[in-house]
C-alpha cells in the first residue's frame, strides 16, 4: 500500500468517520434532545471546528496529489513492466494515462464538490448554533423547543460527510482491475 | 521464532511535490511494530540463520555486505534488498535454501501489508507468492489493455499492432516465468476449470505453445477478450 493510499485511508476512517462524524452524532443528539443538555456546549463546537479544519486540509492536500500518486504511470514502476523498454513504456503510459485522466478527473471534480458542499453546510451549522446559544434560556433545553434550523443542518452535514466518504472511497482506484475496469471500453463478457 | 532485521542506513522518502518526508527506516519499523513484530537494525558482525529475515537497503549495503547478506540467503534467511530504482530480478532461488528478494520500495510495502500480525518466516513467501501472482496476472492486463484500447493515434496504433502479433515483445516482459507460472498465478484450478478465462488460456498458449493445449497455438489471442475476462474474475476477487 502507498503512502498517499495510507493517508486516503487515514483521513476517510480515522479523521472523517472517526473524528468529525463522531463529534457531530454527539451534536445531533443533544439537538435532537436525545441528550439532556443545556445547548450544544461550547467545547463541542470547538472540537467539531478543530476536526473540520483538518480534515479540510487534509482532504485538500490528498486530492492535489491524487493524479500524480493514483496515475497508472506508477504500474510501470514495478516489476515485471518496469522490464519494458523505454519506447513501449513511453506510448503504454501516455495511452493509459490520458484515458486514466479522463475517468480520474470527474471523480477528483466530485470529491471536491463533495468537500465544498461540507464547508458549507458546516459554516450554516455554526452559525445557527451560536444563534442558538445567543437565545438559549437559562432552564435545561427539553426535546419540544429544539432549534429545527440547526437540526436540519446539522443533519444536512452529516448526510455531506457520507457523500465525502463514498467520494473518498472511490479513489481508492489503484487497484489495477479498478482501475483498468473504468477506463476505455472493457468488452462485456 | 522469526527474527526480523533492517539495514536502511540513508535516504528518505519524499512526495512528488515535497510537502511531505518520510525515513524509510521509521516507515519500516512502524508498519512491523504494527504487524506486532519488533525489528532490529542488521550489522555485519550479526550472522543471520534461518529463521532471520532482513530487509535492506541495497543502495547503502558495500559489496562485502551484500554477498554476506547472499549468502545467509544461501544458507537459509529470508533477504529483501529493496531499492527506489529499478530492481531486475524480482526472485533468486538458485543456490538458496532460503529467499533472496529484489522489490521495489513501494513493492517492500505492499508486501507487508499482506503479512498477518505476529507473521512467521514462511509467511513472507507466502506473501511473496501472492504479491508475484497478483503482479502477474496485473500485467497481463495491463499489457491486453495497452494493445487493444482505442488510441485515436496512427503512431500508437502501429505500436498496439505490434504487440498484438508479436510474442517476444511479451516474452521479454515475462522474462524467467514460463506458461505454467502464469497458470498458477491465475488460481489453483485446472485449465478446463477455468472457461471463464478462456481467453486468457488462449495468449498463454499463444506465448508459450504447450504439447497438451486443446487449442491451435496459431490462433491469436483478442486482446480486450483477455482484459474483460481478467477484469471480471479479478477485479473484485484480488
Amino acid at each position: 500500500m502507498s503512502d498517499w493510499e495510507s493517508k486516503r485511508r487515514r483521513l476517510n476512517h480515522d479523521v472523517l468517520k472517526n473524528q468529525f462524524l463522531q463529534s457531530l452524532s454527539r451534536i445531533i443528539r443533544i439537538l435532537e434532545g436525545r441528550i439532556e443538555d443545556n445547548g450544544v456546549p461550547k467545547d463541542m463546537c470547538q472540537q467539531l471546528s478543530t476536526a473540520w479544519n483538518y480534515l479540510n486540509t487534509e482532504a485538500q492536500k490528498l486530492l492535489d496529489s491524487a493524479e500524480d500518486e493514483m496515475s497508472p504511470a506508477t504500474w510501470f514502476l514495478q516489476y515485471p513492466l518496469n522490464q519494458l523498454n523505454m519506447v513501449d513504456r513511453a506510448w503504454m503510459e501516455t495511452l493509459l494515462v490520458s484515458e486514466f485522466k479522463l475517468s480520474s478527473d470527474l471523480t477528483l471534480s466530485e470529491t471536491r464538490l463533495a468537500l465544498s458542499d461540507i464547508d458549507l453546510s458546516y459554516r450554516k451549522l455554526l452559525l445557527s448554533l451560536a444563534l442558538l446559544e445567543n437565545n438559549k434560556p437559562k432552564t435545561k433545553t427539553h426535546p419540544e423547543v429544539i432549534d429545527t434550523e440547526a437540526l436540519n443542518y446539522a443533519l444536512e452535514l452529516y448526510n455531506k460527510c457520507q457523500q465525502l466518504s463514498n467520494q473518498l472511497s472511490k479513489l481508492s482506484s489503484q487497484d489495477v482491475m479498478n482501475v483498468l475496469s473504468k477506463i476505455g471500453h472493457v468488452t462485456s463478457i | 521464532m522469526t527474527k526480523i532485521f533492517i539495514f536502511d542506513e540513508t535516504g528518505k522518502q519524499s512526495s512528488k511535490n515535497g510537502d511531505y518526508t518520510i525515513h524509510r527506516r521509521d516507515t519500516l519499523i512502524s508498519l512491523l511494530a504494527n504487524k506486532g513484530v519488533d525489528a532490529k537494525l542488521w550489522d555485519n558482525a550479526l550472522k543471520l540463520d534461518s529463521n532471520c529475515f532482513v530487509l535492506a537497503h541495497k543502495n547503502d549495503l558495500s559489496t562485502y555486505q551484500e554477498t554476506a547478506l547472499i549468502q545467509s540467503a544461501e544458507s537459509g534467511a529470508t533477504v529483501v534488498f529493496y531499492s527506489g530504482g529499478k530492481m531486475l530480478e524480482p526472485e533468486r532461488t538458485t543456490k538458496t535454501k532460503g529467499h533472496l528478494y529484489y522489490l521495489h520500495w513501494t513493492s517492500v510495502l505492499e508486501l507487508l501489508s499482506y503479512l498477518p500480525t505476529s507473521f512467521e518466516l514462511e509467511s513472507v513467501n507466502r506473501a511473496f507468492k501472492a504479491y508475484k501472482n497478483r503482479h502477474l496476472v496485473n500485467s497481463l492486463a495491463i499489457l491486453s489493455s495497452c494493445a487493444s484500447l482505442p488510441s485515436g493515434n496512427l503512431w500508437i496504433s502501429e505500436r498496439q499492432k505490434e504487440w498484438q502479433t508479436t510474442k517476444i515483445k511479451w516474452l521479454e516482459v515475462f522474462h524467467g516465468y514460463d506458461r505454467n507460472d502464469l497458470l498458477m498465478s491465475l488460481g489453483p484450478r485446472s485449465v478446463s476449470d477455468r472457461s471463464d478465462l478462456s481467453e486468457v488460456i488462449t495468449l498463454l498458449d499463444w506465448l508459450w505453445p504447450s504439447s497438451d493445449s486443446e487449442i491451435n497455438i496459431d490462433i491469436l489471442p483478442d486482446f480486450s477478450k483477455v482484459l474483460a475476462q481478467l477484469v471480471a474474475h479479478f477485479g473484485l476477487a484480488i
